[in-house]
C-alpha cells in the first residue's frame, strides 16, 4: 500500500521561502470556519474589487456537506502552519472521459484559492501554489484509483487560466456550461506532469 | 543563510467549477453509502470504478478482513492495475 503526496509545497510571495502546506479532510466545520467566514472578510481585501469572483457567494459548508459522505468525492482543504485555509477543492472520482471514450477520470466539482492569493485581488499576493497544488493532487488521486491520472473541469476562459492549461496539455473538449469551458488532461499528458514534478 | 528565491506572483489557478455537471460527464456507479475508513473507501472505490476486478476480488469481503489483509487486497488491486507508488510524499 502507498500513500498519495500529503502536502505541497508553496512559494511565500513576499520572501521567496518554501513553505509546507498540508492537505487535510474538509468538513463542514472547517468550510464555516476557515473558509466562508475567514476569505472574504480578510483585511487585505478592503480596497479589492469582488464583484467578478465567480464564488463570491459559494457556501463550502453546505457544499461539502451535501458530497462528504459519497463514495466518489473528495473534499480537500490546503491548511499552512498558522491553520489558514490557502485552497480548498472537491474531486468527484466517477468523471467520464470525453478524449478517451469508455475511460474514467476525476473532475474537478470546484476549486478555488484564497482571495488573498489571487493577484487579480490584492496587490501582494501571500502564497503561490496552492491551487496548482491541489490540481495536481487531483491528478494524483487520479492515478492511484487506477485512472490513469485523467482529470475533467470547468473553467472560466480567462487569459491566465487558457495559458495554464494549455501549456500542460489540458484539451478543449468542446462542452460548455454557465459560460464556462471544459477541459480535459489526457493519461499521457497527466503522466508526463506527474514525471515532470518527480511523482513517479 | 539561504539565498532568497524571487519574488513570483500568485497562483494562476484561483476558481474552477462551481457549476452543475452535465449527466453525461459522470459515471453512473454504485454508492456505498458512509465510509469512515480510508482503506475501505480506497478498496470499494477501485473496485467500482473497474468492473471487471469484481469478478477477480469477488471472494473479498471487506467487513471479514483485519486492516493488515485489507492492505495485501490493495496491494493486489494495485498490481493487477499497473498502479505504482509516488516517488515523494510532497508535490
Amino acid at each position: 500500500m502507498f500513500a498519495i503526496p500529503h502536502s505541497i509545497i508553496l512559494s511565500d510571495c513576499q520572501t521567496g521561502a518554501e513553505v509546507d502546506g498540508e492537505i487535510v479532510l474538509l468538513d463542514p466545520a472547517l468550510a464555516k470556519k476557515s473558509i466562508d467566514f475567514a476569505w472574504w472578510s480578510d483585511s487585505s481585501l478592503a480596497n479589492a474589487n469582488l464583484a467578478g469572483e465567480e464564488d463570491r457567494h459559494w457556501n463550502w459548508a453546505a457544499v461539502v456537506q451535501k458530497w462528504r459522505y459519497k463514495t466518489y468525492a473528495e473534499c480537500l482543504a490546503l491548511r499552512t502552519p498558522d491553520k489558514a485555509v490557502q485552497a480548498a477543492v472537491i474531486g468527484l472520482a466517477n468523471g467520464s472521459s470525453l478524449l478517451e471514450k469508455g475511460q474514467g477520470c476525476v473532475i474537478v466539482e470546484r476549486l478555488a484559492t484564497a482571495p488573498w492569493n489571487r493577484e487579480s485581488l490584492v496587490d501582494e499576493p501571500r502564497f503561490r501554489g496552492s491551487g496548482t497544488g491541489l490540481l495536481l493532487h487531483l491528478v494524483c488521486l487520479s492515478y492511484q484509483l487506477g485512472l490513469g491520472g485523467r482529470l475533467s473541469l470547468f473553467s472560466f476562459p480567462t487569459r491566465d487560466a487558457i495559458k495554464f492549461y494549455e501549456n500542460r496539455g489540458f484539451v478543449k473538449t468542446g462542452e460548455t456550461q454557465d459560460d464556462m469551458i471544459h477541459y480535459e488532461l489526457a493519461e499521457g499528458k497527466a503522466l508526463r506532469w506527474l514525471e515532470q514534478k518527480g511523482l513517479r | 543563510m539561504a539565498t532568497p528565491k524571487k519574488k513570483r506572483d500568485g497562483d494562476p489557478v484561483g476558481v474552477i467549477g462551481g457549476c452543475e455537471i452535465p449527466a453525461h460527464l459522470l459515471r453512473d456507479l454504485p454508492e456505498n453509502g458512509s465510509i469512515q475508513d480510508p482503506l475501505d473507501k480506497q478498496i470499494l472505490r477501485l473496485i467500482n470504478l473497474h468492473p471487471h476486478l469484481s469478478l477477480k476480488f469477488r471472494g473479498a469481503k471487506l467487513s471479514d478482513m483485519d486492516p493488515p489483509t485489507k492492505k495485501l487486497l490493495l496491494e493486489d488491486i494495485q498490481e493487477a492495475l499497473a498502479i505504482k507508488p509516488f516517488r515523494k510524499s510532497k508535490i
